[in-house]
């Protein structure tokens, strides 16, 4: 690598001969990092061998070989919990960082083996008898636990997807989108668990209890909340009260909109704008449409054209309000 | 040709390496600054995130817009014909002009979204309209098309992913060409493919390096890695057999080979170490990371012809493998060697903080499947899967 740029910079007066000399000793031996190399096999590895794992025990269920392979899994978890355990540092109310990614991983593969585990022991034992809830109830527990003794946010993630599955919500990001949401049930559960992990984000935030898992938290109440919220406008299209859901849009909106700001966080800002445009175009829409002729239907386009400029300048407006801020 | 402030190009390439030398603490914050207002940029290049917001409100206004003039024109007989698509498509790409060049947007996902459009409704129009040349010439007049619009909006606007399509685009159009008037058309394409991809590597990569083609940066680096994708591609083992037995539309029983089969078999396996050791040993990371996908294609390649154990004892045991090898490399490394570490060196990656990674695993990562007896209504344990029967 050359330094030619770096020696025009400190002619100009840019840059400090420190830098300069710093660049340069620097590029003389420049250093190679196969970080993100490492991570993807590391990633890959787990992934293949979890499920790998779990394929094997339900192939061979009824054959003597099984029991093999269960001890096998039992060993894996146990030994890579231990492993984690036993170099795990000190809880800290903060972002605690490890040294390299293998420990990150491993402490995946752990918990991965551990839930293939239990769900055998279920399947086979029914250890936890018919209280169906409760196969569910203790992994959410444990991958809980795990995510905040040892600050692994992958982990965290899952346990929260495990949350959603004990309350009989779908919510691992893309799957989201493709729950039939055609109950009011759900949809109540839904808004709930949303609203739920907003208060949860609120106080990680507030009370500086890992505050760095506010993100996390968010991400999936943002998605949760708005998603129920449409889903229920929507089934109770025709129901008087229908609107009304669209009106907790804006409550939840202003919440998400305010804490966005105070995070400084482009993708809160663009996932607020987007859900409170939908539902603002699907009241006016709805408003436009209750006279049924061609007028109408050339408002609705001109209202496409005129809001989506205007919702463009407002992204802009805030692109630069949370820069300059 | 390119539209583009080219000064300001110039200066958001420096901008550029500055800022990866503050990520990595090699320039103080101040210093930065003053890079910044010594070489300023005056293009609007939003945050990722607003980008993707522009993109999509692009995208309703043109479609919108289009609609509108549509609906307007409907009594008369302009939309019959393919002119009217061209004339939408002149519209978007007279308003793309206006907005980078007078609005200065650069990279800013309006640019983005009206390159789309534009593009895709000038291609319709065009193919449409000759309907006669495509009968005579089909595929071969369509990659021609492409070639020629995606190329003129790579040079115009530097855009990565047109960049991509007009490189894909050759290779067909060569692809198509060699199959009409090529010489043993069928058992020379790989080598021609591999000699074509090939020399566009080399020039790609050697063009990256020179400061006269400093617009273009990002567009050569990813028309090299096309080039090496589908140089290794032209010579896999699967590949050649497939579009072979395609091309002479004859069958092949599993038992039977392919000409020069153990030129394929070996390019399949020796091509991917190729790449990841070149890309060792000139510290190249695009080189590197195609090399490491390579690896698993070949894996895939072998292991749809020769089934040595099931699926599941395969999965684990490379799986495990994967696991003590990079265990293997991350103590090697435990302090750097040979200019190489398996520390992170800058915490630049991160876009606005969002936690990719972990994100990935929730979504991939959910404990694997429980037989459907084993709970309430089935379904699946942990991720995908519906659950309103719970």
């Amino acid at each position: 690598m050359n330094t030619d740029l770096y020696e025009k910079l400190f002619e100009e007066g840019c840059i400090s001969k420190e830098s300069l000399e710093r660049i340069r000793s620097k590029r003389q031996n420049p250093l190679f990092s196969l970080h993100w190399e490492l991570k993807t096999l590391l990633y890959l590895g787990v992934m293949l061998l979890s499920t790998g794992l779990g394929i094997l025990i339900y192939k061979n269920i009824d054959t003597i070989g099984h029991q093999v392979i269960i001890a096998a899994i039992a060993a894996i978890s146990g030994s890579c919990f231990f492993y984690c355990f036993k170099h795990k540092k000190p809880f800290s109310k903060t972002r605690v960082t490890v040294s390299n990614a293998w420990f990150d991983y491993i402490l995946l593969l752990a918990c991965l083996s551990f839930l293939s585990f239990l769900g055998y022991l279920q399947f086979q034992y029914t250890i936890f008898g018919t209280a169906y809830g409760l196969a569910t109830f203790i992994p959410m527990v444990v991958l809980f636990y795990v995510a905040y003794a040892f600050d692994h946010l992958g982990i965290l993630s899952m346990a929260i997807t495990n949350l959603g599955v004990w309350l009989g919500l779908s919510i691992s990001p893309t799957s989201l989108l493709y729950t039939a949401w055609g109950n009011d049930n759900l949809i109540l559960t839904g808004l709930f668990l949303g609203f739920f992990l907003m208060a949860i984000a609120f106080l990680s935030d507030r009370c500086l209890f890992k505050p760095h898992f506010w993100f996390t938290y968010m991400h999936f109440a943002t998605h949760l909340s708005f998603i129920s919220i449409l889903a229920g406008y929507f089934y109770n299209y025709d129901r008087p009260g229908s609107v009304l859901w669209l009106f907790i849009t804006f409550l939840a909106g202003y919440y998400a909109y305010t804490d966005a700001m105070k995070h400084r966080s482009f993708y809160f800002l663009l996932l607020v704008t987007l859900y409170a445009y939908i539902s603002v175009s699907a009241l006016l829409i709805r408003v436009m449409l209750l006279n049924d002729n061609i007028a109408s239907f050339y408002l609705c386009f001109i209202y496409f054209i005129c809001s989506a400029i205007g919702m463009i300048r407002i992204l802009k407006y805030l692109n630069k309000k949370v820069k300059t801020s | 040709m390119i539209i583009f402030n080219k000064d300001w190009l110039v200066n958001e390439n420096i901008q550029e390496q500055v800022e990866r030398a503050l990520n990595l603490g090699e320039v103080t914050r101040d210093e930065f600054e003053q890079v910044k207002l010594r070489y300023p940029v005056g293009f609007y290049t939003p945050n990722l995130f607003i980008r993707i917001g522009l993109f999509l409100l692009t995208l309703v206004i043109a479609a919108f817009s289009g609609g509108l003039i549509s609906l307007i024109m409907m009594n008369s007989r302009m939309l019959e014909s393919p002119a009217y698509l061209f004339f939408l498509g002149i519209i978007a790409y007279v308003a793309l002009e206006f907005m980078v060049r007078e609005k200065k947007h650069f990279r800013s996902g309006v640019d983005d979204a009206l390159i789309w459009t534009s593009g895709g409704l000038i291609l319709t129009g065009m193919l449409w309209s000759s309907d006669s040349i495509l009968n005579a010439y089909g595929d071969l007049a369509v990659s021609g098309f492409v070639f020629l619009l995606a190329t003129y909006y790579t040079l115009r606007f530097a855009d990565v992913l047109m960049a991509v399509i007009s490189t894909l685009a050759l290779v067909f159009l060569v692809f198509f060409g060699w199959q009409r008037i090529g010489f043993y058309s069928l058992q020379t394409m790989p080598f021609l493919i591999i000699i074509l991809t090939a020399v566009l590597y080399l020039a790609a990569d050697r063009m990256r390096q020179h400061p006269a083609f400093v617009y273009y940066k990002n567009c050569l680096q990813v028309v090299s890695l096309v080039a090496l994708l589908v140089c290794y591609a032209a010579g896999n083992y699967f590949v050649v057999r497939e579009i072979g037995t395609e091309l002479v539309e004859e069958r092949l029983t599993p038992d039977s080979q392919i000409p020069l089969y153990w030129f394929f078999w070996a390019w399949t396996f020796i091509v991917p170490i190729a790449y990841i050791s070149w890309g060792i040993k000139r510290k190249d990371q695009l080189l590197l990371r195609s090399g490491m996908i390579l690896v698993a294609v070949a894996a895939f390649t072998l292991r749809n012809y020769y089934h040595l154990m099931s699926a599941e004892a395969l999965l684990s045991i490379v799986g495990a493998g994967l696991l003590a090898f990079a265990y293997g490399v991350i103590s090697y490394l435990k302090t750097p060697k040979h200019g190489f570490t398996s520390a992170e060196l800058s915490d630049g990656s991160m876009i606005d903080n969002i936690q990719v990674e972990s994100l990935i695993v929730a979504e991939t990562m959910s404990a694997p499947d429980l037989p459907a007896q084993g709970r309430l209504g089935g379904g699946t344990f942990g991720g995908g899967g519906a659950s309103g029967d719970f």
